[in-house]
């Protein structure tokens, strides 16, 4: 009897622990590998808990993740939510880079590759999601990706129900037609699309993936900036890309 | 719908089945036309989108939606009003003169995906070509796999001949 009431102090105790609002910036983040059985690598995963209510906090999966955080957008999102900028939510940076030979497998997991959506129902987002005190719906997931980060985010679009909300900047689409067909044959309602591209950069494909979001009346927001294809281009567009993304609804 | 039914039989009967694949659960046809007009001048009656209408005796309105290109909708209805297409433009290159669509609705074929291409032949000559895939027939009471795919050779080889004829008035 003694013992089991430990026992439930010590769950009662860990609990509180993995469910409580983070504390310091140290809190906030956490680095682990998923040893992914359907893509056979080992996949780097970064999440940063920006929350101080659990209960409602919107989850934002960023692809290319480690080469995000590497090149600023971790700050950026840091300085957002210390100013107010953007909602709180939980970020999950999945790197393409495998953990053990540092290869970039991008392309790989890119150009329509139905393995990667699998990897995210059924790996992925099953562990981060596991974690958390309430399973999240696809109204409160996002998905971002970048260049043909953002071709593999448009084939989520037309591929999977795990999402609702997607931002695809500077999408390079010409690897893969059938993300325009898996978009064309989708049975997906109400996603809500932000495409972006800057000056010389993805022109040629947000017209055709915005037309064809519209033809599913799916909201899709546009943003065209003066900047390149690069880092400092995507992260000055967080702001306007996260509270599109975690708009309340 | 049986007027719709009966065509396809006749259709059916009058072309035969030997550019069918009906087994292959990645089915693929081709179909190609030599036209004695120039790649631009069919090519400007294939891009119209709209006049499906004017092509295909099975399609008696067109409803079009949206930019006549990628994100383009179309709904073709058939002569008796019960059959309907819905197709959306998945690929559209004008310098390429080729568009691809997607037949989401009204076919027994799950992700059927067509292809129009205007080659330049030279000499005032082109050919058009017209390729069709999908993932899989749906079984259905109407017509099986061997029927589907001859209805889908009539039909396209009734397009490609009408846009010849457009084409070169």
């Amino acid at each position: 009897m003694k013992f089991r009431i430990v026992m439930v102090v010590i769950a009662v105790v860990l609990s509180g622990r993995l469910f409580s609002q983070p504390d310091t910036e140290d809190d906030k983040l956490s680095s682990f590998t998923i040893n992914s059985n359907i893509l056979s690598e080992s996949i780097s995963v970064t999440t940063y808990n920006a929350f101080s209510n659990d209960y409602i906090s919107n989850i934002i999966y960023i692809t290319d993740g480690q080469k995000m955080i590497d090149n600023g957008a971790l700050d950026t999102i840091k300085t957002l939510t210390a100013k107010g900028k953007i909602p709180e939510a939980t970020y999950v940076f999945v790197s393409t880079i495998d953990a053990q030979t540092k290869e970039d497998k991008r392309n790989t997991y890119f150009f329509c590759n139905a393995d990667y959506i699998r990897f995210f129902e059924e790996e992925l987002v099953p562990q981060i999601e596991g974690t958390l005190s309430r399973k999240r719906t696809p109204e409160q997931r996002s998905l971002i990706g970048i260049s043909f980060g953002g071709l593999s985010a448009a084939y989520f679009t037309g591929k999977t129900d795990l999402f609702q909300n997607y931002a695809l900047l500077s999408p390079i689409t010409y690897p893969c037609d059938d993300a325009l067909k898996a978009i064309a044959f989708s049975e997906n309602k109400n996603l809500n699309i932000l495409i972006s591209t800057g000056k010389n950069d993805a022109e040629n494909y947000v017209t055709p993936l915005t037309n064809l979001y519209k033809s599913k009346g799916y909201t899709v927001k546009n943003i065209t900036t003066k900047g390149a294809h690069d880092f400092e281009n995507w992260n000055h567009q967080l702001e306007e890309v996260l509270n599109f993304l975690i708009q309340k609804k | 719908m049986k007027r719709l039914k009966n065509v396809m039989v006749i259709a059916i009967a009058l072309f035969g089945f030997n550019q069918m694949n009906a087994q292959n659960p990645n089915a693929k046809i081709t179909n190609t036309l030599v036209v004695e007009a120039s790649a631009d001048d069919v090519w400007e009656v294939l891009r119209e989108l709209d006049n499906i209408d004017e092509l295909s005796s099975l399609v008696a309105k067109v409803e079009y939606t949206g930019n006549k290109a990628v994100g383009g909708t179309r709904v073709c209805t058939s002569p008796d009003g019960q059959g309907k297409f819905k197709e959306s433009i998945v690929a559209f290159d004008d310098a390429g003169r080729t568009y691809t669509y997607a037949v989401v609705e009204g076919v027994p074929a799950a992700g059927m995906v067509n292809n129009f291409k205007v080659v330049d032949l030279g000499y005032k000559k082109s050919m058009i070509v017209w390729t069709s895939t999908y993932e899989k027939f749906m079984k259905n009471p109407q017509m099986n796999e061997e029927q589907f795919n001859g209805f889908l050779n009539t039909a396209s080889k009734e397009m490609m001949a009408n846009a010849a004829k457009m084409a070169s008035k």
